[in-house]
């Protein structure tokens, strides 16, 4: 066979594919997804019942043109008018029949039959597959030309995957024509067994309306016929409405490209149908209940909230912070008087009512705080600016971002330190206490008792920044000049001891001797006083 | 054709549901309790084992994703504070609140760094799953889903210290596994903490059971308990964790004036940790300090103010280095001189 149809191309080489086939479109009926491709079936469950009838016009300038064997084209048909007539009916949720068959106006002859079914295997709110059959029935109108003399068919697994308003439909599968006679027909338009390819890209544009971009392919097996047919790739441009009462509109427009002879078909379709209306009133005898009015549906202003990229806090049903464009949605499905949080990098966050039109968020100042916790009695000061101190001995204040001195002053000492102030940050600082350290002699000696190392390795392991002052104490027994002089010498051995212990000597100040304590024990007396004074 | 392999890849993307295996589990049984008796071929293959082959105690199995189970946003960034960066796809990102984490994005904290992930919404409304990254963690979210309002978790650990918070009020069983270089632990209520150590990695069951497995052995821990596991041992027995100390200054519900956080000191304790949060569940860590005595007298305290409120709890530190239950949640508000 495939020799004798080598010899016909050879002499008319088949242009285009498809030839004077109608397409046998698919109408769908009114509660079919809108995007559904009208070029081939797709998966997708009906109601059970649900059934459609319709038809389509189809238009096409140049459906069948040859070329002869010195390549000149010979248009064998123009300006060719189908109409392709269909009905469908879903006797199950997951099954769709439908049949069909093109009534060729110019030649005033009926094409072949077209009976399809299409199971939907599964299905879920993105996802649908499922397998389509046709059974293709030649009419045996010579008129027809369609080149089949006996049955064939075709199988289609589709899978539709949905995204917001878009729809993508591939469907891939192949066509059994082992009836093809190209001698009983001078060109076999299908072009015998093929692989089949096809592809729709569909957008809705409101509930009852797409439109969409779709193409088929057909590959013939047998390699001489794909040599003069060439793979055929039609594209065509498509849109489709429906109706709640049952009606529905599609049409399309197209061209093709083929290798090998021929020049690229256009074409028109526009059709329409009739399906199941949706149900407006239940079926069967009900009772007359007094209908209960429906609610007022809330008047609530769109939520507009800047700066623009202000996150909100759904509570339910996702329970995280959402982009406010992301959570619109959401927002729309709670109560007018739930509450919402709002915030955005740089501005003060908000809690506000659902039902709130605008929302300007307040910039939040780029200020930071300091909290300096001091002495009872203390004087804070930061930069410049003496801070009013509780009776605690806490100082507050905010601060624009940056470095800032902090001193204080009390107690007969001075503290120094500095922060690091961040917008939305607070710095808790504590001054260290200062305490002043007590070392006891024996009376006559300014030698150093054992037991007084330990009272000077609290210094001496961590002397900070701190300068210490060392006072010598003398009791009031015996001679005050050598009192006195004792109580220098007492001094200095303190901070000759803290410089051994590694003190560095310029945080070491010998001050005048203090003078006896009323009171107190000698023994007390002879003494000498460590009291860090201020820093460096 | 091209509709299976699509049908594939989706599956592929979506099969984030899991299992950690048990003594006495099969792959039969695994299919039968999610309702896919008839899947048992696919399982086998999802997770490449040959047929007949039955996984070993302590195997994370792939499950796949069924009509009904829903799977949202992977994960999203709840908070974070400090240095925290996301690696989505090979490439370091700042994390932002909100933020979602596809399969396979890895979040890594500073040295400075917390932040906190949730996980697993369910479709049904608010359940989810919340896990806290304490500072220089490494994570990487494996997969997760929400299956007939039981939610599945799975993460990665490499470095760092993760805490998984408790399950409580109307939530359902949430399934968090933390995967370490050591082992791994399993637990449906979450209320668990995952430390990873050097060549170890020790968990602490604190308000609820959880699983420790490793070598093919799985330790089942109370409430209350910690176990340790060293790479390429079994886990070691429960130790029973210490109790907290309760907290006795500052006063609940006082101003944070001057930050001298006590507690009654618990015997055998080495140590304390302390958790500042800005959130009651501290699900927004602040800050974490480990303390010798049964005080925190910190010199020098930065912390945000734009916040709910400050809210500290304390656990005690054993002398093997465990850390146990936390107290009761005090709660310390801004001073009103501080702000706006």
């Amino acid at each position: 066979m495939s020799s004798v149809f080598a010899m016909v191309v050879a002499g008319l080489a088949l242009a285009q594919e498809g030839g004077l086939d109608a397409h046998g479109f698919a109408l769908g009926d009114a509660r079919h997804d809108v995007r559904s491709p009208l070029l081939f079936p797709v998966a997708a469950p009906e109601d059970a019942g649900d059934w459609w009838g319709g038809a389509v016009l189809e238009y096409a300038n140049k459906p069948w043109v040859t070329a002869l064997a010195d390549g000149e084209p010979q248009v064998q048909v123009s300006d060719l008018v189908a109409l392709d007539a269909s009905l469908g009916w879903a006797p199950i949720e997951r099954l769709r029949l439908s049949v069909g068959a093109p009534l060729f106006v110019n030649a005033g002859a009926v094409g072949d039959v077209r009976a399809t079914g299409v199971v939907t295997a599964t299905t879920s709110e993105k996802v649908d597959a499922g397998l389509s059959v046709t059974a293709v029935l030649p009419s045996g109108a010579e008129a027809s030309w369609l080149g089949l003399v006996g049955p064939a068919a075709e199988v289609l697994a589709s899978t539709t995957v949905r995204f917001e308003g878009v729809q993508l439909a591939l469907a891939t599968g192949a066509a059994a024509r082992p009836n093809t006679d190209p001698e009983a027909r001078p060109v076999p338009t299908q072009g015998g067994d093929a692989w089949l390819g096809r592809a729709a890209l569909s957008y809705v544009l409101d509930g009852d309306a797409a439109v969409g971009i779709e193409t088929r392919a057909d590959i013939p097996l047998d390699p001489e016929v794909r040599v003069g047919v060439g793979n055929a790739v039609e594209l065509m441009l498509t849109g489709r409405k429906t109706h709640a009462n049952g009606g529905h509109w599609m049409g399309g427009l197209g061209t093709s490209a083929a290798r090998g002879a021929g020049a690229p078909v256009f074409r028109v379709v526009l059709g329409g149908g009739w399906g199941k209306p949706e149900p407006s009133e239940p079926e069967g005898i009900v009772a007359e209940v007094e209908p209960e009015p429906e609610p007022e549906p809330e008047e609530r202003p769109e939520l507009t909230v800047v700066p623009e990229d202000a996150l909100v806090w759904i509570e339910h049903p996702v329970c995280r912070w959402l982009p406010l464009d992301e959570a619109r949605a959401l927002i729309a499905e709670l109560p007018a008087d739930a509450q919402i949080l709002l915030k955005a990098p740089g501005h003060l966050p908000e809690t506000v009512s659902v039902a709130v039109g605008d929302v300007v968020l307040e910039p939040a100042p780029a200020q930071g705080a300091l909290v300096v916790i001091a002495e009872p009695g203390d004087t804070v000061t930061v930069g410049d600016q003496d801070v009013p101190v509780s009776a605690r001995g806490v100082a507050v204040v905010n601060l624009p971002e940056g470095d800032t001195a902090i001193r204080v002053q009390g107690g007969g000492r001075t503290y120094r330190d500095s922060a690091s102030t961040i917008s939305g940050y607070a710095v808790w600082i504590r001054v260290p206490e200062l305490r002043s350290v007590e070392v006891f002699f024996d009376v006559g000696s300014s030698g150093l008792k054992p037991s007084s190392r330990s009272a000077l390795s609290g210094i001496a392991v961590d002397p900070g920044e701190l300068v210490y002052e060392i006072r010598g104490s003398y009791s009031a027994e015996g001679s005050l000049e050598a009192n006195l002089a004792l109580a220098v010498q007492r001094a200095r051995a303190i901070r000759d001891a803290l410089v051994r212990f590694g003190v560095p000597a310029e945080q070491l100040r010998v001050g005048d001797p203090l003078p006896p304590k009323p009171g107190v024990s000698a023994e007390e007396q002879r003494r000498v006083t460590i009291t860090p004074v201020d820093t460096q | 054709m091209i509709g299976a392999v699509l049908a594939l890849w989706l599956g592929v993307a979506q099969a984030t549901d899991h299992k950690v295996i048990r003594e006495g589990d099969t792959i039969e049984s695994v299919a039968k309790a999610i309702g896919a008796e008839s899947r048992v071929a696919e399982i086998r293959s999802l997770n490449r084992l040959e047929p007949g082959q039955q996984p070993g105690v302590g195997t994370v199995l792939v499950l796949p994703v069924l009509e009904g189970d829903h799977v949202d946003h992977q994960a999203a960034i709840l908070s974070h504070r400090g240095s925290v960066v996301a690696r989505i796809r090979g490439r370091d990102r700042p994390v932002s609140v909100g933020m979602v984490l596809p399969l396979g994005a890895t979040v890594c904290t500073g040295e400075d760094g917390y932040a906190t992930l949730r996980l697993a919404v369910a479709a049904s409304g608010g359940e989810h799953d919340d896990l806290s990254l304490f500072p220089s963690t490494c994570l990487t979210v494996d997969g997760t889903s929400s299956r007939k309002g039981e939610r599945s978790s799975l993460v990665q650990v490499e470095t760092g210290s993760v805490s998984v918070r408790n399950a409580v009020g109307g939530d359902g069983p949430g399934t968090v596994t933390v995967i370490t270089p050591s082992g791994i632990t399993s637990g449906d209520q979450g209320g668990f903490r995952v430390t990873i150590e050097d060549f170890a990695a020790r968990t602490e069951a604190l308000d609820a059971p959880a699983s420790v497995f490793g070598a093919e052995h799985e330790v089942r821990l109370p409430a209350g308990h910690g176990s340790r596991v060293k790479t390429g041992e079994r886990p070691s027995d429960p130790v029973k964790l210490l109790e907290p100390g309760t907290p006795t200054a500052p006063d609940s519900g006082a101003p944070l004036v001057v930050p001298d956080f006590q507690w009654i000191a618990v015997d055998g304790a080495l140590g304390y940790r302390v958790e500042l949060a800005a959130a009651p569940d501290f699900s927004d860590i602040l800050r974490v300090e480990d303390v010798p005595r049964a005080s925190w007298l910190p010199d020098r305290l930065f912390l945000p103010y734009r916040v709910p409120g400050i809210w500290w709890r304390v656990s005690s530190i054993d002398r093997v280095g465990f850390v146990g239950v936390p107290s009761e949640v005090r709660e310390l508000t801004i001073p009103e001189a501080i702000g706006p």
